[in-house]
């Protein structure tokens, strides 16, 4: 039986089990709950609207602001890390890679916003991985599984992330967390949020200073890839304010991360220095948007501006004569408006156009000067505008009592890529505790302007193009449990990925077919006092010649638990474990067959938490990661033939918190 | 995909079987606010016990609060005492109930009752925008697609109740 008609009959077979329906279930849950609990109930009718569009048409998971606290998370990697479809390539250097549902890539097959709006970077299309997002000032991770393109246009493939950012009427008051940790790490955040009720204005603002060295990697410690003299670090700058009055919203966030860029080469074999280089990227946002509220319509229009820049002043790479300075500017006006109708039924009609100007760099702008000399910044690189608009509308329509459609279409216009239409079904039945949906969704990501030239270039790429079928169930036991599973088959084709020539060139092609079949399991328990998880990913990804997907492990899976001991005292642990994958490789020439990578074996990594408060508004955290020290490797795809990764990290935190109450 | 597709039958065949209500991470605001309501009687102390083994929940105003309730008092009790749930049309039904609640059409009775009934011993709910000024002890609203709650704790005070301090804790704002 193939995975079509997996789905088709199991669909058929679960709506049959599923029986009973009682008239009063819901209260019977609500009775359940502890007040506490029933205060984070969201109601049904009036969140129609701020519940994700993207909910009814793909899988949705989300990281709460307290999971990210309790857990220590520093980065985008950790907070992935515990989710099921995720896999790594992190590089110990200047960025890291993330892997959702079996396809690698270089971060730009997912989108990552910031309350909505994209922080890719502009001029790659990929996001950067690392420790310089504001992860305490943020409310909630929301995780989109699936092509999502009818919705968000290029680059939506494999997923998208959305981190929600803390509002001052939901937490006014002021938080400062200070940490130390394992290779020099050090960790300052601070947030201040007032909101004024009588008025319905507030505003808020938070800061975060993050730094470390890493895990040192010079010799024998980094597998013989760079030399002693190697440094390897990382310093992160953020800023997020937001305002807000009545239905107007202001949003600016700031990101830049300094990073060494020694990881990239290794250095025991070739010319390349692995100390003195630097990447200095700035990301900075800016959104305002309104909401008009009249009946059952509702028109959000927003505009916003996004820039990142690598700044001059970074140097891509060092010899032992010279070093080379890069730039690269980037930045984009947009706006998007949104409308949105609710028929008495509760179905409803959405639609919007969205109007974009890019500026992007046609090159780096580069620059070499001697090692020994002054330094240079690299001149600004000429730039060249692109315009995009898009068109979507989407409907939910109700049929009988138990089961809601959505069809939807975007139309883009590009002025680079031409004209792309996605289309996107979904069919979603529920009953009881049991909700299930079978999606049908399209995306594509359309070739930046810097593919084209990247290496030694290629003119000829095409968008790649994703085709996807999935079917979603989720089930809820008593009030405390809750199953998730999916199953999926992406057919992926025109897939961009890097071609290594002779004398370290190489370009960008379009490797053919990418054929992805998964399955992701997930079980959540919470208690007031206990919260466990545990999930299991499968994904078998194969090209066109039925050869392994490099990069990718088949098997994946998390677990762990946080128990609330006393009345203070919170612990937990939490284990992550990937199955051995094929490792990528520069090697693959023109006209050999696949290679049999080598592969990157299995690991299984154990990491614990514990907190105590004190005085109510004091914590102690202590957070310890790979407590085992299990010397485990990520897939590399540069001259390094591997990246062993962090050992055993101990963080130890104090965090302060006030909130201002009107009593 | 074999393995993949008998292990997903077997799970489907286990929650199936195991399904048997609706998601409680959403929930209709009457479900809620009724819900709310009956777990107030956990944290509010009534001075005097009524007489006999009934409490009483008035409804005043045509609400759709009516019907989850009514579910409520038919499995659940009060200190033992069985729940009455009761549609009043007029304020002379109203003042042998331990709670009250005023549905969103009728806030400025709250006002004409306290001043007729200036002994009463009920603990009054409102959900409006004006609620606590009208004097309702506590009125519930809505906080960005949530339900969350205000109290007036003097007015709970002046007519013989107490409050917990876990319930003072949790609400939104307490005057």
């Amino acid at each position: 039986m193939n995975l079509r008609n997996t789905i088709l009959t199991l669909l058929f077979l679960s709506c049959s089990l599923s029986q009973i329906y009682s008239q009063n279930a819901e209260l019977d849950l609500l009775l359940e709950m502890d007040i506490e609990r029933l205060l984070e109930t969201k109601i049904t009718s009036a969140t129609k609207f701020e519940q994700k569009l993207s909910e009814a048409v793909a899988t949705v998971r989300v990281v709460t602001a307290n999971e990210i606290k309790e857990r220590g998370y520093q980065s985008l990697e950790d907070v992935l890390s515990g989710q099921p479809g995720f896999q790594f390539r992190n590089i110990q250097g200047f960025n890291s890679y993330i892997f959702q549902r079996g396809i690698p890539n270089q971060n730009n097959l997912m989108l990552v916003m910031i309350d909505g709006v994209l922080v890719n970077e502009l001029n790659s299309g990929g996001f950067y991985g690392g420790s310089q997002y504001l992860l305490g000032n943020i409310e909630q991770v929301e995780i989109i599984y699936g092509p999502a393109s009818a919705l968000y246009g290029t680059n939506a493939v494999s997923g998208v992330v959305n981190l929600i950012t803390k509002k001052a009427e939901d937490h006014p008051g002021f938080d400062i967390s200070v940490g130390m940790g394992s290779y020099n790490t050090a960790l300052t955040e601070a947030r201040y949020a007032m909101y004024d009720e009588a008025s319905r204005t507030g505003f808020n603002l938070a800061a975060r200073y993050f730094t470390t060295d890493k895990r040192p990697l010079g010799g024998a410690a980094g597998d013989y890839n760079w030399t002693d003299e190697m440094d390897n670090f990382e310093k992160d700058f953020a800023v997020d304010l937001s305002a807000s009055h009545k239905n107007l919203f202001f949003g600016f966030n700031l990101m830049n991360k300094k990073a060494s860029r020694a990881t990239n080469y290794k250095t025991t074999t070739s010319d390349f220095s692995d100390h003195g280089t630097l990447w200095n990227i700035l990301f900075s946002n800016a959104q305002l948007r309104w909401e008009l509220k009249k009946g059952d319509f509702r028109f959000m229009p927003k505009a916003y501006y996004r820039n990142s820049t690598l700044l001059p002043n970074s140097i891509a790479y060092a010899d032992s004569a010279s070093k080379t300075a890069y730039s690269r500017p980037g930045n984009l006006l947009g706006t998007d408006l949104l409308a949105v109708y609710q028929f008495k039924d509760n179905s409803t009609l959405t639609a919007g156009l969205i109007m974009e100007r890019e500026n992007l760099a046609k090159d780096y702008g580069m620059v070499s000067f001697p090692i020994d000399g002054v330094s240079k910044k690299a001149p600004r690189p000429q730039m060249k505008s692109y315009h995009l608009i898009g068109l979507y509308a989407q409907a939910d329509v109700k049929l009988l009592k138990l089961f809601m459609a959505n069809v939807g279409l975007r139309y883009d216009h590009s002025s680079y890529y031409g004209d792309v239409f996605t289309p996107r079904l979904a069919l979603s039945y529920q009953i009881n505790r049991f909700r299930t949906r079978l999606l049908y969704n399209e995306a594509f990501r359309a070739a930046r302007p810097w593919d084209f030239i990247d290496g030694i270039g290629n003119p000829n790429l095409k968008p790649e193009e994703i085709q996807s079928i999935e079917w979603i169930s989720t089930f809820r036991i008593k009030e405390s449990t809750l199953i998730n599973l999916s199953l999926y088959q992406n057919n992926y084709k025109n897939l961009i990925t890097i071609q290594s020539l002779q004398n370290d060139q190489w370009y960008w092609r379009n490797m053919g077919k990418v054929k992805t079949e998964g399955l992701e399991f997930e079980l959540n328990y919470v208690k007031s006092k206990v919260n466990a998880w545990i999930n299991y990913t499968f994904n078998y990804s194969v090209d066109d010649k039925d050869s392994r997907i490099p990069e990718i492990s088949k098997h994946t899976g998390n677990a762990g638990f946080n128990h609330l001991l006393f009345k203070n005292l919170n612990y937990g642990f939490r284990v992550n474990y990937a199955g051995a994958r094929p490792n990528a490789s520069l090697s693959l020439k023109p006209g050999e067959d696949e290679l049999r990578y080598p592969e990157i074996d299995p690991f299984f990594l154990v990491g614990f938490n514990v907190s105590y408060t004190f005085y109510e508004q004091f914590q102690l955290k202590l957070i310890a990661d790979n407590i085992l020290n299990t010397k485990y490797y990520h897939t590399s795809n540069r001259p390094p033939d591997s990246y062993v990764q962090q050992g055993r990290t101990v963080f130890l935190q104090l965090n302060f918190h006030l909130t201002h109450i009107d009593r | 995909m074999r393995a993949v597709s008998k292990f997903s039958l077997l799970l489907f065949l286990f929650c199936g079987l195991l399904s048997n209500s609706l998601n409680a991470q959403e929930a209709t605001p009457e479900n809620l606010m009724a819900t709310f309501i009956y777990n107030f009687t956990n944290y509010i102390e009534w001075e005097k016990p009524g007489p006999d083994s009934i409490f009483r929940i008035a409804i005043f105003g045509k609400d759709k609060l009516s019907k989850p309730l009514h579910y409520i008092a038919s499995i659940k009790k009060v200190d033992q005492k069985t729940i009455q749930v009761i549609e009043a049309e007029n304020q002379s039904e109203l003042d042998q109930s331990d709670i009250i609640y005023v549905s969103g059409d009728h806030t400025e009775m709250i006002a004409l009752f306290n001043q007729q009934f200036p002994e009463h011993k009920s603990l009054i709910i409102s959900a409006s925008g004006v609620g606590l000024e009208n004097g309702a002890m506590i009125n519930f609203i809505n906080q960005n697609g949530k339900i969350g709650f205000e109290i007036n704790q003097t007015a709970i005070k002046n007519h013989g109740l107490k409050v917990s301090s876990r319930l003072l804790k949790i609400a939104v704002k307490v005057i």
